[in-house]
This record gives C-alpha cells, sequence and structure tokens, in this order.
C-alpha cells in the first residue's frame, strides 16, 4: 500500500511518515500543490490515499483535491488539517473527501483512520 | 471618595535631576522609584512603565580609542535594556530610554533592543506626561479586552503544546497592547482574514525554549535541531493553534477565518506590520519555568460591536 501525505511542514510530513510507516506501508510525500499534483500522476496506478493539508502553497489542498478526484475518482482522500470550520469540512466532504483528521492528531487516531480506509479497499 | 491607584513607575540607570523632573511631572498618578536593574528580575506584580537612561555621560572618553569607548558603551546598555525587557518576561511594561539629545542610532539600537520609545533631555514636565500618555495607551480601537477572543487561543495554546511537545503550558497573564512590538528572540506569525475580520496571531519565545519545544516535536535532542527544523515546527506550532483557536471562535460566532501560511522571524524587537486601529492583546504563558506569549491582534466588526460588559 502506498501513501502520499501532501503538508508544507516538514514535521507534519514527518509525523505522517512515522505513522504510515508504522502500519508497514510505503510513504511518499509532497511539500505544496504543484508537487502534489506531479507526485499523484507519477504514481497514480500504485497509490493507495492522499493525507492532504488543506493550507499548503498554491494550488492550495481544495484545489488538489478537485484535480485528484477528478483525474483518479476513485483514490481515496483524508484531509489533515488545522482548519476545522464547519463551512470547510463540508466543502471538503462535498468535494469527495473520505475522511478528515483535525491537527493536532494523535498517532493512534490517524493510524486507525488509515487503517479504516485500507481495509474498506 | 474612592483613590485612584496610581502607576508604579520605575526609573533605571536615571541620573538624579532626571528622576527628580519625572517625580514631579507624574506626581498625581505615578509613584516613582529608583531600582537597580537586576532587583527588576521576578519583580511582581511588574511595574506599570520603565524610565531608562541612555547614559552617553558613561562613555569613558579616557580610553585611548574614543570610536571603542563609543561601541563598548553601545553594547552594555543594548544589552542591559534586553534584560530588562527580559526581566519583565513578555508583559507589556514600556520602557522610555531617556536620551541627552536625539540621536537616530540611538533609537535605532533602543527599540531594536526593546524600548517603546524614547524621550530626550533636558526633561520637560508637559513632554513627559505626553510621552508617558502615549506610552500607556493602547493600540487599535477598542478599549478592553474580549474574553471571547482570548480564551479560544488560551486553550488551543494549551491544548497543542501538551499535545505536539508533551509540555504543561500554563496560563500567567493577559493584557492589552500598546504596539505591536514581539518582545521574543523568535517568533512565529499568521496572518487572519475573513468577512469583517482582519489580523494576525504570533507566538514569540527566547531560542532558548523554542528550541526545547520544537525539540519534542521532532523527537530529537534541542542540539540535533537545525534551523530549518526550528522554523518549521513554529511554524507548524502557530498554524494548529490558530486553527484549533478559530474553529472554536467560529462554532460560537458563525464567524469564517482564513488562515494564510505562517511566517518566522527571528531577531530581538521585531514588530508586526498592523493597520493601526487593530486591537492587540497578549497572553503571557510559562512552560518549562519559561515565559512565551501569544500575541492576538485580531479586529473583527462581531467582537468591536459586541463587547460583553
Amino acid at each position: 500500500m502506498k501513501i502520499l501525505g501532501v503538508d508544507d511542514s516538514r514535521l507534519t510530513r514527518k509525523m505522517l511518515r512515522d505513522v504510515v510507516e508504522s502500519l508497514e506501508y510505503e510513504f511518499i510525500e509532497a511539500a505544496d500543490g504543484k508537487e502534489a499534483i506531479e507526485q499523484i500522476e507519477k504514481h497514480q496506478n500504485e497509490l493507495n490515499l492522499i493525507l492532504l493539508d488543506w493550507n499548503i502553497p498554491e494550488p492550495d489542498g481544495y484545489e488538489v483535491l478537485q484535480w485528484a478526484k477528478h483525474k483518479c475518482p476513485e483514490l481515496p482522500v483524508m484531509m489533515v488539517t488545522a482548519m476545522g470550520q464547519q463551512e470547510k469540512v463540508l466543502k471538503a466532504l462535498k468535494a469527495g473527501v473520505n475522511d478528515y483528521v483535525a491537527k493536532p492528531f494523535s498517532k493512534e487516531d490517524l493510524a486507525r483512520k488509515i487503517q479504516d480506509i485500507a481495509l474498506k479497499k | 471618595m474612592v483613590e485612584v491607584s496610581k502607576l508604579e513607575v520605575y526609573t533605571v540607570k536615571c541620573r538624579y535631576p532626571d528622576v527628580g523632573i519625572i517625580r514631579n511631572a507624574l506626581e498625581d498618578i505615578a509613584r516613582v522609584h529608583v531600582i537597580e536593574p537586576e532587583l527588576l528580575k521576578g519583580a511582581d506584580p511588574p511595574p506599570d512603565l520603565i524610565f531608562f537612561g541612555w547614559g552617553k555621560n558613561e562613555i569613558d572618553y579616557s580610553m585611548e580609542d574614543e570610536a571603542e569607548a563609543r561601541i563598548r558603551h553601545l553594547a552594555t546598555t543594548c544589552i542591559l535594556l534586553r534584560n530588562l525587557r527580559n526581566a519583565v518576561a513578555f508583559r507589556d511594561v514600556p520602557i522610555l530610554a531617556v536620551v541627552e539629545q536625539k540621536d537616530a542610532e540611538d533609537a535605532v539600537f533602543s527599540t531594536q533592543f526593546g524600548s517603546s520609545g524614547f524621550i530626550v533631555a533636558s526633561l520637560e514636565e508637559k513632554e513627559i506626561r505626553r510621552v508617558v500618555n502615549e506610552a500607556m495607551r493602547p493600540v487599535g480601537n477598542q478599549a478592553n479586552i474580549d474574553v471571547r477572543l482570548v480564551n479560544p487561543f488560551v486553550n488551543a495554546t494549551l491544548l497543542v503544546l501538551e499535545q505536539l511537545a508533551g509540555l504543561k503550558a500554563v496560563k500567567k497573564d493577559v493584557h492589552l497592547k500598546r504596539d505591536y512590538h514581539l518582545f521574543g528572540e523568535i517568533s512565529a506569525l499568521i496572518g487572519i482574514t475573513g468577512q469583517g475580520i482582519e489580523g494576525s496571531v504570533a507566538l514569540t519565545f527566547q531560542d532558548r525554549l523554542a528550541h526545547q519545544i520544537v525539540s519534542k516535536m521532532w523527537e530529537k535532542n534541542p542540539e540535533e535541531i537545525s534551523r530549518e527544523d526550528l522554523h518549521d515546527g513554529l511554524g507548524e506550532l502557530v498554524n494548529v493553534i490558530c486553527g484549533k483557536a478559530t474553529t472554536e471562535l467560529s462554532q460560537d460566532k458563525e464567524l469564517n477565518f482564513n488562515l494564510a501560511l505562517p511566517t518566522i522571524v527571528s531577531g530581538y524587537g521585531h514588530q508586526i506590520s498592523q493597520s493601526e486601529s487593530v486591537p492587540c492583546l497578549v497572553i503571557v504563558f510559562e512552560a518549562a519555568g519559561k515565559s512565551f506569549a501569544v500575541q492576538v491582534a485580531i479586529r473583527s466588526e462581531v467582537f468591536s460591536q459586541s463587547s460583553p460588559s
């Protein structure tokens, strides 16, 4: 199972990597929207999940989500973000996000949510 | 008749004639004390205002090299001023530097190292009153702290620091700021916008505590933390704290916030560029025995129109 983590913070990418690798899945990463789109294009046939921050340099997380859902409609996306406002969560859900984790997250919660999505596949 | 409490004003390294003039100028509103700088550390409660003698008269002109003598004086004075600022531990105590003549270089150095303003000797009572009134006036167009704005940031800071860095912080103090200076050595800032909302939030730390917190976030030793690790960790901290706080605020007031990407500013005496009408408050915390502050400068129609009594 291959998982893409998209966050402009190296620290958060490291935390995402720790969780994903503790589940013995493969982790690849991107620091902004442009890099995320490149990674999705490059790995679209092997990618199983995207962990996506909302607040990243352009294109932002929402635009990446829309692009990913258009390009690979079956690919699950989990928003991992500090922005927990109802309106934004609804916007992400409407755009097809599969799950949502608010920062700060515990590694255990995130691992559980990743496993839930993995088991559904 | 109710007695209005007087301001506690400290003078540090001021010449005795200047102390006398300050005392006369403020006699109906302040008690003026002469304090040795080392006694200020841990002063609880801290004073309301400090006059700091820049003391060009102390330059050692007996030294062979006059330029060297000036540099030495400048360095010792700046360090002393910085120590004064650190001694009041992020509390927004105005420090007014008393200089003998208007000197652009002194002005720059003094604000970089923690002074809030300048007053030029020989002192005049009217001018002292004017400068003190100006220094004591909060920035922005709001006269009171709206607790609805404070609590979400307090809650978010305590929770996020514990969750990301395993550190228990304690809230020590909240007050309105009189300018947009940040008193830490390193600060993480984030701009906040939205409908009818304008402002920014900053976390400001001394370097040592910033390293300590970020090393816990990275699960590394403090000496292994690079500059990039530090900036990244502090950026994430301010981002998550603001996300959490604005989520709580938006649930209560149906506000819609947008957070910009975080930026890091390091170096002593930095200031946020902000529209002057934005009120600014600072929440002082303590963690691992050291102080840090969250500075919230937000103007929102909701908060300025319906402040609680």
